[in-house]
Formats: structure tokens, C-alpha cells, sequence
């Protein structure tokens, strides 16, 4: 079987092209040398050369597969999810930046980068007031800088149009591993669901950092998993490489890139194997959030503003923390039963837990349980560490349902192992 | 029960909840009028149509009344709100600032600060105040 889909391919080579543009921005501004078209350009034809490298080296067995004609039930999946996507692309390009975060902290920061050529020498220290968290990451507005040097104006409409790209990447992404474990039709139906989910949709189109951040951490525990079942190296670079975009995009990267560095080294332990690849991976994960966090340190900032606390020690704030745990796990109810925003996936994912609950920790389906588990641990220590001004109550209800969709797709691809392990069909 | 049947009631479940929750919004919240008017605007209209036209019509005044960045403070819109964003967003490159060179005042009628006069005017509770000597 190929390593990659051709529509595989073109999803990565979009959201990994984005990401690295992006990152070469950031080293261009180090360097002093102003954005310009042709400094964008140089970089973008060296990744497509060592794209196109890649591309030869991992494909060179391929076997055509004899397609089949599309039942109607296939062909009713396809519309649905054809249907999500286009009108994904008109609600974006239909107005202009309106959200709030999409305002005050994305498109805010690339108007700057885009009008200084750069990011300014002097962002992280002297625009604190004016921009709200200057240290988020920087991967979205950047992204959006890069849209603005290449078409020569701020247009925050056209801008857009980076959202719900990353969507249709995801909805790829997505049918593309999944078919590597289930036959067309389960899959289509699976990528259906994952497409039909209103609070992912919504989020396609509103410019938040969200739906990119969804696309990079989940294709990351993706292709972790894959070289888990696989053992075919490109998985686990391409993994590394989505893992180091997620923490380029949003803060929580961090707690996904140590998430896989502890699942891959739990999956070799219960292997009682050490393969050296996957030690690489997971001293990488390691390296990186330190490195992260040190860059963070010597710009004289926190992770995320919200969490800087002077009053007590981490764990002393873990342990008082621990009183927020019953409204924490209300919020949770709140979402798990909220068909407005998440149809019923995590009404399935529940039933699922509990009805194959020794399914779930087979050792097919162990490392992705094991990555949820350690996702809703992980989020939940976020809020009991909260200390934003506006109060713990005010940072729940306003960024719960948002880390949900971050993780949705990897709960999507549970559902589709846990189906096969149940032998169903559609 | 048959697995096949169980899944396909799931998947009507889905089906259901997906249409109702698509199509409300266009009831509730009258988005096929809202999509009819926003497809007829040219971009800046649309721009003045989701900030609002009284707001952007006084970004708008702020713009062209003062040449070049200046930095500025904003009296009348609720800091941290939406409209406040929107307001800092537009006019970049002007920076808000505590001691500003500008200060624009919206929708409130007498207003004054010592060492400021006013600049230009919008109408009555609307004005730019300027900075003196």
C-alpha cells in the first residue's frame, strides 16, 4: 500500500507549507530582513523542492487500487461532507474579521508584522499593552502576514480564506488515515461525522487559532499512531514535525508534545522493545518544549499570561486547584450533552468508552485511549492552575468548548478503531 | 439487534440533529437575511456592516482627521469589549496610549480634559481632542 494519498499529500503539503512559511518568516525577522515577496518565495521553492524530495523517496511502491462504483449511501456522505466544505469557504468569504480573538490578537499582530515588514525588535517587550498576549505563538498571524505580502494590501476578508483550508485539511487528513483501517464506506461515514460537527465547522470560518491548532495536533498523534501500526519512518517525522507546528500555533502544544513523548514511550514499554526511533521522537518532544519554554523565559514571558501566578508554588496551586474539579467536570457535561455544538460524538464516545471498555484498551486501541485520557487530564490541570483576572468561572466558560475541537478529530479516529474492533457497518 | 441497524439509527440520529441545528440559525437568527444583505456590499461596506455603521463611520472620522500614526486614547467605548478591538484593530498604526497626543471621543456629549481641545468634530458628542502646546 502507498505511504500517502495523493489529496494526502496536498493537505500536509498546505498546513506543514503554512507552518514552516511561517517559521522562516520568524527567522527572517531575527535576521533583520524585511518580508517581501521574493524573501517569502526563496523559501517556499526550497520546501517544495524537499517536498518534492520526499514525495520520491517515500513513493516509490505504489499500488493502484481498482476503483469502485459509489453506493448511495457513499454518495450521500460525499454531498454532506462536499456541502460542509463549500459552505465552510462561503461563510468565511461572506464577511470580514469579526470574532473577537480573531480581532484583538490575530489579526491585530499581523496588521503589525504586516506594516513593519517583520516582526518588530521590540514586539515582545513594548507592545504588552496594546496587544493582547503578545505571547501566544505566532504561527496564525504570521500566516496572515504572509497572505498580506503576497497580495500587497491588508484585506482582512480574503485573509479568511487560511480557516477553512485547514478544515478541508482536516476533513482529508482524516479519511485518509482512517481508510487505512476501515473499508470506504465506514470511513466516508466516520469523516462525515467529523465534518457535520457544528463547533468544528463554526470554527473553520471565524479566524480563531483553534481549527489550525485541531488540524496539527491531531495529525500529529495521527501519524504517531500509524508508525506505532506501521513502523514506516516518515510517520514519525511527519508526526515530529505537526507536533512542533502545534506549539508554533497555539500554547496547549506544549501539553500534546509531551502527550506523545509519553504514549510513545509507554507503547514501548509495554512492547518491552526500545526502538531507537521512537526514543528520538520522545527526547524531541522533550527538547522542544524545553527549548519552548526557555525562548519564553529569556523573552521575559509566560506560556500564557492567564496561568502567571506569584502567590504559590505549581504544586501548592494543583492541590488548591483541586476544589474547581466539580465545575470543571460540569462544564464537561455541559459539552458532552450540547447537540448545538457537537451533534452527539461525545455522547458516542462515552458509549463507547463504557461499552468497549476492554476494547479500549486493547492493545490496538491503548495508545489513542491512552492520549484522550491524558488530553482531558491535561486540560483539566490547565483550569485548576487558572489564575485569569477575569476569574476562574469566566476562562472555563469561555475556552471549554474551544479546547474540545482540539481533540475531536482524535476522538473521531477512537471511534473509528473501536468500530472496527466491533465489526460494525453502515 | 442487528449491528447494521443499530448504526444506521445512530446515523438518522445524526442526520437529524445536523439539519436542525443548520437550518435554525437561519430562523432564529434570520441569517438568509443577513447572507442577502452582506452579498450585496462591496468589502468596506461589509466592514461597516459587522462593526457597526456608527462605530466605523467614527473610526473612519478618527482616520481621516488625523494624519500619519499618532497615538491616541479612546473615551465612550468600553475597554476589553468587542468594539474596542475592533476600534484598536482599524486603526492601527495609531497606538492607544495613557498620555496621548489625541484623544476620540464617542457618543459622549461634554467631555473635556485639561490641556486638550477639540480638534474636529463629528458631530456633538462625537470629536477628536488634541493635545495643546
Amino acid at each position: 500500500m502507498k505511504t500517502f494519498f495523493l489529496a494526502e499529500k496536498i493537505a500536509l503539503a498546505y498546513c506543514i507549507g503554512v507552518g514552516l512559511l511561517t517559521l522562516e518568516m520568524a527567522a527572517l525577522s531575527l535576521l533583520g530582513i524585511k518580508f517581501s515577496v521574493t524573501s517569502l518565495t526563496v523559501c517556499i521553492v526550497l520546501l517544495t523542492a524537499v517536498a518534492l524530495l520526499f514525495m520520491h523517496r517515500t513513493d516509490r511502491s505504489q499500488v493502484r487500487v481498482k476503483m469502485q462504483p459509489l453506493s448511495r449511501l457513499e454518495k450521500f456522505f460525499i454531498l454532506g461532507i462536499s456541502f460542509e466544505v463549500l459552505y465552510a469557504f462561503f461563510r468565511t468569504l461572506i464577511s470580514p474579521m469579526e470574532s473577537y480573538d480573531g480581532i484583538a490578537i490575530y489579526a491585530l499582530k499581523s496588521k503589525i508584522f504586516y506594516l513593519a515588514r517583520s516582526i518588530p525588535h521590540d514586539f515582545f517587550s513594548s507592545f504588552g499593552d496594546f496587544v493582547p498576549h503578545v505571547e501566544y505563538p505566532l504561527l496564525i498571524p504570521i500566516a496572515e502576514a504572509a497572505f498580506y505580502t503576497f497580495l500587497g494590501s491588508v484585506n482582512d476578508l480574503l485573509v479568511k480564506v487560511i480557516f477553512p483550508l485547514y478544515y478541508l485539511s482536516l476533513v482529508i487528513v482524516f479519511y485518509s488515515v482512517s481508510r487505512r483501517f476501515i473499508g470506504r464506506r465506514q470511513s466516508l461515514l466516520f469523516t462525515f461525522l467529523l465534518a457535520t460537527i457544528p463547533q468544528v465547522t463554526d470554527f473553520a470560518t471565524n479566524g480563531y487559532a483553534d481549527l489550525p491548532f485541531a488540524f496539527y495536533c491531531s495529525a500529529a498523534v495521527f501519524y504517531l499512531y500509524l508508525w506505532m501500526t506501521q513502523k514506516k519512518d516518515p510517520f514519525l517525522v511527519l508526526s515530529f514535525i505537526l507536533s512542533a507546528l502545534a506549539v508554533w500555533t497555539k500554547s496547549e502544544g506544549l501539553m500534546f508534545a509531551l502527550i506523545n513523548a509519553a504514549v510513545i514511550a509507554l507503547y514501548m514499554f509495554r512492547d518491552k522493545i526500545v526502538y531507537l526511533k521512537g526514543c528520538i521522537y520522545a527526547a524531541s518532544m522533550v527538547a522542544m518544549a524545553v527549548t519552548y519554554m526557555i525562548i519564553l523565559n529569556l523573552l521575559g514571558l509566560a506560556i500564557n499570561s492567564d496561568f502567571i501566578s506569584y502567590q504559590s508554588s505549581l504544586p501548592v496551586r494543583l492541590i488548591t486547584g483541586a476544589e474547581r474539579i466539580p465545575a470543571i467536570l460540569y462544564e464537561y457535561q455541559i459539552q458532552f450533552f450540547g447537540p448545538k455544538r457537537w451533534n452527539i460524538i461525545w455522547i458516542l464516545f462515552i458509549a463507547g468508552f463504557f461499552l468497549g471498555f476492554k476494547k479500549a484498551f486493547s492493545k490496538d486501541m491503548i495508545p489513542l485511549t491512552e492520549t484522550i485520557i491524558l488530553i482531558f487530564f491535561g486540560y483539566s490541570a490547565v483550569y485548576m492552575l487558572s489564575s485569569a483576572p477575569q476569574g476562574f468561572g469566566w476562562h472555563l466558560s469561555t475556552s471549554g468548548s474551544r479546547l474540545f475541537i482540539h481533540f475531536v478529530p482524535i476522538v473521531a479516529l477512537w471511534l473509528v478503531l473501536l468500530f472496527k474492533k466491533l465489526e460494525l457497518d453502515v | 439487534m442487528n449491528k447494521k441497524l443499530v448504526v444506521r439509527i445512530i446515523l438518522a440520529a445524526w442526520i437529524i440533529v445536523w439539519v436542525i441545528f443548520l437550518i435554525r440559525p437561519y430562523f432564529k437568527k434570520g441569517l438568509l437575511n443577513e447572507y442577502g444583505s452582506l452579498i450585496r456590499l462591496s468589502t468596506e461596506e461589509k466592514r461597516a456592516h459587522v462593526t457597526g455603521e456608527e462605530l466605523y463611520a467614527f473610526i473612519k472620522f478618527c482616520k481621516d482627521s488625523v494624519k500619519g500614526p499618532a497615538t491616541y486614547k479612546a473615551i465612550g467605548i468600553e475597554g476589553y469589549s468587542i468594539e474596542h478591538r475592533r476600534l484598536r484593530y482599524y486603526l492601527y498604526p495609531f497606538i492607544e496610549k495613557e498620555d496621548p497626543e489625541y484623544i476620540f471621543v464617542y457618543k459622549t456629549k461634554g467631555f473635556a480634559l485639561q490641556g486638550y481641545r477639540v480638534f474636529n468634530r463629528m458631530d456633538a458628542g462625537t470629536y477628536i481632542l488634541r493635545k495643546t502646546g
